[in-house]
């Protein structure tokens, strides 16, 4: 009887897994309306790109060739708390004391551009899942050794979050080409949406 | 033997009322979930539905412009056309601490609407234009009025941003200005003549 219960548990429960998907679309097209009232660009994370929006309008497509640790059940969204490049990111700072440029005048390297921006780097949310987007080439002893201190300020900023009792956390890495993520960088900010 | 024979008749008996009940119960099982699975799907689809519906009516309805400051490229587009498609320069995010005060020179991300539109705009100098050149910032409002440096027009879109012309197209496509955006004199032309006041704008 147990096993012909169970037999009919399973049955039951097969039909609405296939449910979960559509259900998970729903879910983010209710995050997108949702996050629409607001008038910074957010993002809809799927396996295959990252997809910017603004004002509920689609703007700018980003391929990820390789998303881990994306769920497949609900989806869920969430704001940027605070990002990490692989290495700090470019300022310039003008004084008034120093020789000084006015636009018009500016080179390119006295201003901060796309090319600035890291290729790899922590995004913490504030519901306490982590993006690590990196992009997974050769750049160089001491960018290898700078990602291998990210990565083990992920798993530090991961496991905190998991020691604090928020089981719901999750952990996902972005593998992108190096000029997507470059400008997956700069379009965050803190206070940007994020759907995932 | 005749009791072992009753034995054996009453096990089978049991098994088969077992079996029956276990059929019974997969069936209403199975078809409960159906039904479940069927009205929730019918429920979701109706949601599907209205959400896209709701999405689709924030979609601009006129002609809108998308500025990617990434690529220092301006887009005005109506619907799925685009009617433009120019370079552009946009902010240089250089930071400026000048007289105890800062001031930060990137374009703001976000949604935006074209408040205001100028022909022949003239340029009334903020105080970080002196202090970015050395000068003192004058006490005289006439001393900050600069004729011919924003091009044939200029198009408002709020907190003292705008998108205007510039003397120097050569260099279009650089992240080199103070927050606003920079066009050439032909595109910020059409631009001017083909968006309306209020016509949205995106920028990221």
């Amino acid at each position: 009887m147990r096993w012909a219960l169970l037999f009919s548990g399973l049955l039951a429960v097969a039909p609405n897994s296939l449910g979960l998907d559509r259900e998970r679309t729903a879910q983010q097209l209710r995050y997108r309306l949702e996050l629409a009232a607001g008038s910074l660009p957010y993002l809809l994370i799927t396996p295959g790109s990252t997809v910017i929006f603004v004002k509920g309008l689609q703007v700018k497509r980003l391929p990820i060739r390789e998303a881990t640790g994306l769920g497949h059940g609900k989806s869920r969204a969430s704001q940027v708390e605070t990002m990490m490049p692989v290495a700090p990111v470019r300022k310039i700072i003008l004084r008034a004391d120093e020789p000084r440029f006015d636009s018009t005048r500016v080179a390119p390297d006295e201003a901060v551009s796309v090319d600035d921006m890291p290729k790899a780097f922590l995004v913490e949310l504030r519901d306490g899942s982590l993006f690590y987007v990196r992009s997974g080439a050769w750049h160089g002893v001491s960018y290898w050794f700078r990602e291998k201190i990210l990565q083990l300020r992920l798993t530090w900023s991961y496991l905190g979050v998991i020691l604090t009792g928020n089981l719901d956390a999750s952990l996902i890495q972005l593998e992108m080409d190096g000029s997507w993520a470059r400008r997956l960088f700069w379009t965050l900010q803190k206070g940007s949406g994020v759907i995932y | 033997m005749a009791r072992s024979h009753r034995r054996l008749s009453a096990g089978i008996a049991a098994f088969l009322i077992l079996i029956a009940a276990a059929v019974r119960l997969l069936s209403v099982g199975g078809s409960q979930a159906t039904d479940r699975f069927s009205s929730n799907a019918a429920a979701l689809r109706d949601e599907f539905s209205a959400l896209e519906l709701e999405l689709e009516s924030l979609e601009p309805k006129g002609p809108y412009i998308l500025i990617d400051t990434a690529e220092n490229r301006l887009y005005l587009k109506q619907g799925e056309k685009i009617l433009l498609d120019a370079v552009c320069s946009t902010g240089s995010g250089r930071r400026l601490r000048a007289a105890g005060r800062s001031w930060s020179f990137d374009t703001p991300k976000g949604h935006f609407r074209i408040l205001s539109k100028e022909d022949d705009p003239i340029w009334v100098k903020p105080d970080w234009a002196f202090l970015e050149e050395g000068k003192p910032v004058p006490t005289r409002e006439e001393d900050r009025v600069e004729k011919g440096v924003l091009g044939e027009h200029a198009l408002g879109f709020g907190d003292g941003y705008f998108i205007h012309g510039t003397l120097y197209t050569r260099l279009l496509g650089q992240n080199v200005t103070h927050g606003c955006i920079r066009l050439g004199r032909e595109d910020l032309d059409y631009l001017n003549q083909t968006v309306p006041l209020n016509a949205e704008v995106y920028i990221y």
